[in-house]
Formats: structure tokens, C-alpha cells, sequence
């Protein structure tokens, strides 16, 4: 049995309140850090760990705390807005172990002197807004947030701030924009990392909600047993959302690195394989945002570069299986329909260039796409992240725009005879 | 930026010439007074400005080699490199004018802008001579009322936040703003709430495509008809600068001319509109 850090809990009834959080060891780590540590120990710690962020950009926590600009006001930042298709992993610890991430937080908030830390949720979690908020209040009434915390001299104060329903709001700039009040409009960077001009104008440190919720966990243990577990630049745990064409698709905690593709899908512990005589026909590794990778990959372990030089990224960690009845087309053109409808709409190439391949590709699927329609979809690919490379370039402003491409040149790359099938027999060859 | 940069003079290379710009610059503006023209459609000099077109990308040189960045948002800096006419600058900027076009209504022949407008020249310029888009384009009502002066056509509109920036920062009148999602963003006033500024003419004459218009000179006359004559406005004591415009012996228009000590090439609308009651068929006098 691996170890598990942020879902140990999840499956204790009540596992949301305050008092079982207590009953296993809950706070403790906070108060380790208030009373025991300067706020450069639990920094060094977290550097220690090695842990990458698990928001999706997948950046070194330590070396992102390290780079916040020391201004008299700095704040935190939660990202928890979880809006990706099939990223569903921030969802279980919000609503099952609240506590975990409220800790996670604080002792954030005391390591990089932040006054006030923000949790920002997705607004359709309704459940975990009502939870997030408990554990707040309960947190509050139990001296962990507030004034002198633990008489240890720190004062933090924490606020939950719901989503209003907008997938760019993930984007940390646009989620600093959206918590000022305004429209989320992704910042243009460089020059401002949110590090040196985030919320409010201040120093901000943006983290996702995993990431916040490893931290009590590393204070606790010591960032060199996080370090233990994993290879490389994988360290740690990671929480793997599975889903697509799997007889058991749900979150996973596994130690990074130590199961393969293969593993995770197919284990009876794990997604159980797929349905009775059905094979892999494609993995989607990160998110809708990531690159398609071929069966050929299964074997790879599930860490960061090794899915990086296999052409993708672990992103967010949720892993789609796409198995052999399942149309590539159709895949692709759901997903562009997807960033059509939440690019944010600021640049030309991501507003104009998304609504126009999402149309090409869904008359492809309809069955009155033309071959020359592929070259088509390619170059306006291309004028969005030229030459489709990865990582990508691109001509927009955040990464949303060259998210686009992703899937549309993974199925055209991978898939091209399927293409061609829906052409020439005008429509679509799958049942569904 | 501290004033001292600004204060400095910086040397870059623009295409492999070398030039000197005022440190803290903006690209755009150093490679214009240098020669080099980048076309653009939301840069403004008088505004913020928000990188949001995309049409002015060049290649900069940076710690991973060249990429394509906004000219309009990036200022320079001592010993910066740029491309302007690279093939890969020559790509994404016929890419950005495509995707413009894509759902634009082409109705230049019915449009009050055409003849003085950046997407039409730009479009005759470098644009490609056949449309490579064969899907419906976008619809919307066309125009709305926005106010009692100013006609929005959302067709028209190319997002490119100059009047919303004007009606926020300048005028401090956000009553006009971006609304929805994707290729589905328009500009619009939110409801039962008009857009009622004093200044609201300005984002007529910013807007760099027919998308807004004022109801004085709808369909009233083509900008290669008219005569013009700098003046100033006599509305109040503040003199701005203007240009008068007319057609066929009759007042047609004014626009706001760009002086630094003055207006800031806006006007308020009373200034801007206010010569109706010369050509009034009521007047006394
Ligand atoms: C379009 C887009 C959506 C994103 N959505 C999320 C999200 O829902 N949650 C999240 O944590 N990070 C999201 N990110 C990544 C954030 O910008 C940021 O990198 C992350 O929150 C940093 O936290 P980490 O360092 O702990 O990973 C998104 C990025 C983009 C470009
Ligand atoms: S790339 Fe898309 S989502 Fe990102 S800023 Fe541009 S329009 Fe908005
Ligand atoms: S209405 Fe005109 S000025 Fe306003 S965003 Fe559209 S194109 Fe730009
Ligand atoms: S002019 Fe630079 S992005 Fe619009």
C-alpha cells in the first residue's frame, strides 16, 4: 500500500469536520510551524520537497515562494477553480478534507508573511463552498485563523471567495482579476508574475488547491520523506483524476512515478481496465489542454518528464482514456467546442481562431468536411501556436490559446485515416 | 519605471539597423519615429494599452531566443532586438487579420467607416484576395442604439476595448462593456442603463472599425467627399482643437485633433455635435 498524503482522510466519515480532523493529528502542523519554525524553516522545507505545483504549470512551490517580491503587503491566493473538463481531483479534497486545505493555507499565509489569504473557488462547487466555509468558521471559533494564532504572535485572516462560472478564472492573473472584482482577462506577462505585481497590485502567491493541501503533510514529516517518494522532478504523492472509457473511473493517489499509464488503467484497484474486449486507442495525460499520446506510451510512468518528452504534459493530472469505440473526431471537436466557449475573448487568435476550427471540425464529424478542410484546421492551428510545437508558442495571450490546438493536431496527427473516413463517407463511422 | 530610465537613451536594433530610443518606450511608437510602421488596431497613444489584437506582434529576442511579442505593450530596452519582417512576423499577422475578418460583415460599401478604416486599409494591403472561411458568420442585431447619439453595430466590432478603455479610463463612464464569452464577446451597455456620457462621441472616432457610430453624420456623407479645416471648438473657454469637416456647403462632422497642452484629440459632446445648431434650419440668425 503507497502512502497517502491529501486523501488519507477522505474516506473517514465526517472527515470534514473539525473534530475528526482533530482526532487525526489535525493542526498539529500548524502549530509545529508557528511555534516551532521561523517562517524560512517552513520554507526550506517545501524547497526540500521538491514539490511541483499541481495546478497544472507544474512549477517548484519552494522556488515560486522564494521568488515573491518582500512588500510590506504580500497576499496568498488559492486556486481551486477547478474547470477543466475531467479535472475533478480539487473537487474530493474541498469537500471531504476542507481542514487539510484551510491548514495547508495557514501555514502558507505564516511561510511567506502574507496578512490575508484567499481561497477562491469554483462557483458550481456548492457542497465544497458550504464545506471550505464550515472548516473556515470552525477554524476561526478554534483560534487557527485570526488574530495571534496559537499566541504565537501571527495573524491571518482567510476568505472564501466563490467562482462565477468562468473556466479562465483557473488562469492565475485572470482569477487575480476576478477577485479585484473585474472581468477575468488573463494579465499579459511578461513583465508581471504575480510574485512581483499580483492582487491588488501587491506581491501574490498563487497556488492550487492540492498544492496547498500537501504543505501539512511536508511540515510535518520533513520535506526530505516528500522527497523520498517519486524520481527526479516527481516527488511526492499526486492525485490522479481518471475518467473516459474505464470501468472504474475516479481519484487516485499514488506515489509519482510508481505505477505506469498501463497500471493505472488497467489495475483492478485502480480504473479496472475497460469494457470487455476494447482496447486503448488513446490517453489524454493532462487535462484537455494536453496532447494526445498513443497506446504505444502506456508504459510510461506517470511522472512529470517522462510524459513531457513523450510529447504532453501530466498538467492537472487527470488522465482520459479514449478506448477504440470511441470517435477521434468527434473527441476533438467536443474539446475546441469547450475552449470556444470559455476563451476569455480578450485576443483575436484565441476568440476568432477557436470559434473557427470548432466549426471546421464539427462539419467534419457531420460528414461534409473536405480534405482539404485538414490543412485548413492545421494552418489556423498554426497561426495560434506557431509552429505547433510543444511546448507551444504562441500568438495569444495566456496559454488557453495554444491549448486549442492540442487535441485538433493530436487526432489530425494521430488519427488522419478516421479523418478521412468522415469525408469520404460523409459522417461519422461511430455509434453514439 | 523609474523616471531615470525613461529619462535615457537607449540603443536597440530594429531589422538589424540600429536606433535610439527614449528608454521605457513603447516598441511600436520607437520603431514608427524610426521608420518602421507595425500595423495595429487596439494600441492608442492617449490609452493604456492592452496587447489584446494581437496584430502588432514582431519577433523580440529573448533569454530563449526570438518570439513573437505585442510592440504596443513591450517598451524597449538598451541593446533589445527586433524583427519586424521575418516570415514567422509576416505568418501571425496575416493570421490575426484572417481571424479578424472570419465574422466581420464586409459591408464596406454601406459602412460610414470605409474609406478611413485601419481593417479596410489593412485588409487592402496586406490581406489575402479570397476568404478561406466558409462557415456562417456571426450574427447580431444590427445596429442598436446605445445611447441617443451613438449606434452600436456588433457585427462590425473587431474587441478591440478602445471605447470601453475611453468610457473607463478616460472619461470614467464604464457604462459600455464587454459581455460573454468566446467568438461570442460583444461590447454592449448593460440593461436599462444607456450609454449616457458626456463624452461618449469619442469612442466613435477611436473605434477603428464602423462598429460604433453617431447618429449627426450616419449616412450623411464619405470621407473622401469632405473638406476640413483645423479649428477650435467655441462650445466653452477650453478651446479644444478640432477638425471641421463638411459636404456639399454644410457642416458635416467634427473631430477631436491630438494637442498636448489642449484636449488630447477628445471632445465632450456638446463640442462635438453642438455645430448641428449651425446648420439648424431654426436659427435666427
Ligand atoms: C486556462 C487555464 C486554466 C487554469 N485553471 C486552473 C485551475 O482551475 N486550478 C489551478 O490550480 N490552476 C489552474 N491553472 C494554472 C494556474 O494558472 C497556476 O499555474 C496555478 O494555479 C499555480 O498553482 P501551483 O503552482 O500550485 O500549480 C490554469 C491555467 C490556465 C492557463
Ligand atoms: S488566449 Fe484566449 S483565454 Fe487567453 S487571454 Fe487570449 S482570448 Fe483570453
Ligand atoms: S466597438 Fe469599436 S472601439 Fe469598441 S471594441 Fe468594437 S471595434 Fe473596438
Ligand atoms: S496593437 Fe498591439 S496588440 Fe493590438
Amino acid at each position: 500500500m503507497s502512502t497517502k498524503i491529501v486523501t488519507a482522510r477522505v474516506d473517514i466519515p465526517n472527515s470534514h469536520t473539525l473534530s475528526v480532523y482533530l482526532e487525526h493529528g489535525g493542526y498539529q502542523s500548524l502549530r509545529k510551524a508557528l511555534l516551532e519554525m521561523t517562517p524560512e524553516q517552513v520554507q526550506e522545507e517545501v524547497t526540500a520537497s521538491g514539490m511541483l505545483g499541481r495546478g497544472g504549470a507544474g512549477f517548484e512551490t519552494g522556488r515560486k515562494w522564494s521568488m515573491l517580491k518582500q512588500d510590506l503587503v504580500r497576499y496568498l491566493v488559492v486556486n481551486g477553480d477547478e474547470s477543466e473538463p475531467s479535472t475533478f481531483k480539487d473537487h474530493l479534497l474541498v469537500e471531504n478534507d476542507p481542514h487539510q486545505l484551510v491548514e495547508g493555507t495557514l501555514i502558507t499565509a505564516y511561510a511567506i508573511g502574507a496578512s490575508r489569504a484567499f481561497i477562491y473557488l469554483r462557483g458550481e462547487f456548492a457542497l465544497g463552498l458550504e464545506r471550505v466555509q464550515s472548516a473556515i468558521n470552525e477554524a476561526y471559533a478554534y483560534g487557527a485563523i485570526g488574530r495571534n494564532i496559537f499566541g504565537s504572535g501571527f495573524s491571518v485572516d482567510l476568505v472564501l471567495q466563490p467562482g462565477a462560472g468562468a473556466y479562465i478564472c483557473g488562469e492565475e492573473t485572470a482569477l487575480i482579476e476576478s477577485l479585484e472584482g473585474k472581468r477575468g482577462f488573463p494579465r499579459i506577462k511578461p513583465p508581471y508574475f504575480p510574485a512581483v505585481i499580483g492582487l491588488y497590485g501587491a506581491p501574490t502567491i498563487v497556488n492550487n488547491v492540492e498544492t496547498m493541501s500537501n504543505v501539512p503533510w511536508i511540515v510535518k514529516n520533513g520535506g526530505q520523506a516528500f522527497a523520498a517518494m517519486g524520481k527526479g522532478r516527481s516527488t511526492g504523492t499526486r492525485l490522479f483524476a481518471l475518467s473516459g472509457d474505464v470501468m472504474r473511473p475516479g481519484n487516485y493517489e499514488l506515489e509519482m512515478t510508481s505505477k505506469t499509464f498501463r497500471e493505472l488503467i488497467y489495475d483492478p484497484d485502480f480504473g479496472g481496465g475497460l469494457k470487455e474486449g476494447r482496447s486503448v486507442k488513446a490517453v489524454i495525460p493532462g487535462g484537455v489542454s494536453a496532447p494526445w499520446i498513443g497506446p504505444d506510451n502506456l508504459d510510461l510512468p506517470l511522472g512529470q518528464d517522462e510524459v513531457a518528452q513523450a510529447g504532453s504534459m501530466l498538467g492537472s493530472g487527470s488522465i482520459i482514456v479514449l478506448d477504440d469505440h470511441t470517435c477521434a473526431v468527434r473527441a476533438a471537436w467536443r474539446i475546441t467546442r469547450f475552449f470556444n466557449r470559455e476563451s476569455c475573448g480578450q485576443c483575436t487568435p484565441c476568440r476568432e481562431g477557436s470559434g473557427w476550427i470548432e466549426k471546421i471540425m464539427h462539419r467534419i464529424e457531420l460528414g461534409s468536411g473536405t480534405e482539404s478542410d485538414l490543412d485548413l484546421v492545421l494552418d489556423a492551428c498554426d497561426n495560434i501556436a506557431p509552429g505547433l510545437t510543444w511546448p507551444p508558442q504562441q500568438t495569444t495571450i495566456c496559454v488557453l490559446g495554444p491549448s486549442i490546438p492540442s487535441s485538433v493536431v493530436s487526432a489530425i496527427k494521430m488519427f488522419r485515416d478516421e479523418f478521412m473516413v468522415h469525408i469520404k463517407e460523409e459522417g461519422c463511422p461511430f455509434v453514439h | 519605471m523609474s523616471t531615470d530610465e525613461s529619462q535615457n537613451l537607449v540603443t536597440l536594433s530594429i531589422d538589424g539597423k540600429e536606433i535610439n530610443a527614449k528608454g521605457g518606450e513603447l516598441l511600436i511608437e520607437a520603431a514608427e519615429k524610426a521608420g518602421v510602421f507595425i500595423p495595429r488596431f487596439c494600441y492608442h497613444n492617449r490609452l493604456p494599452q492592452v496587447g489584446m489584437c494581437r496584430m502588432c506582434l514582431v519577433e523580440v529576442k529573448g533569454p530563449r531566443g526570438f518570439s513573437l511579442q505585442p510592440s504596443c505593450y513591450l517598451p524597449v530596452s538598451e541593446a533589445m532586438e527586433v524583427i519586424t519582417q521575418s516570415e514567422k512576423v509576416k505568418k501571425a499577422q496575416d493570421g490575426i487579420l484572417e481571424f479578424l475578418l472570419i465574422n466581420h460583415p464586409l459591408d464596406c460599401p454601406t459602412c460610414d467607416k470605409g474609406g478611413e478604416c485601419p481593417l479596410q486599409d489593412q485588409t487592402l494591403t496586406y490581406g489575402p484576395g479570397e476568404s478561406r472561411f466558409a462557415e456562417e458568420k456571426r450574427h447580431w442585431e444590427k445596429p442598436i442604439a446605445i445611447s441617443e447619439l451613438v449606434f452600436l453595430d456588433r457585427e462590425r466590432c473587431i474587441q478591440c476595448d478602445r471605447c470601453t478603455r475611453f468610457a473607463d479610463v478616460v472619461a470614467g463612464d464604464a457604462l459600455i462593456e464587454f459581455i460573454g464569452r468566446g467568438d461570442h464577446t460583444e461590447v454592449n451597455v448593460f440593461p436599462d442603463r444607456p450609454f449616457s456620457s458626456y463624452f461618449s462621441g469619442n469612442t466613435v472616432q477611436i473605434c477603428p472599425v464602423g462598429a460604433l457610430t453617431a447618429t449627426p453624420y450616419r449616412f450623411k456623407a464619405r470621407p473622401w467627399d469632405l473638406s476640413q479645416v483645423e479649428s477650435s471648438c467655441m462650445a466653452c473657454s477650453m478651446g479644444c482643437r478640432i477638425m471641421v469637416q463638411s459636404s456639399q456647403n454644410g457642416l458635416t462632422r467634427y473631430l477631436g485633433l491630438d494637442s498636448d497642452s489642449v484636449n488630447h484629440g477628445w471632445l465632450c459632446d456638446k463640442g462635438r455635435f453642438g455645430f448641428e445648431a449651425v446648420n439648424s434650419a431654426d436659427r435666427e440668425s
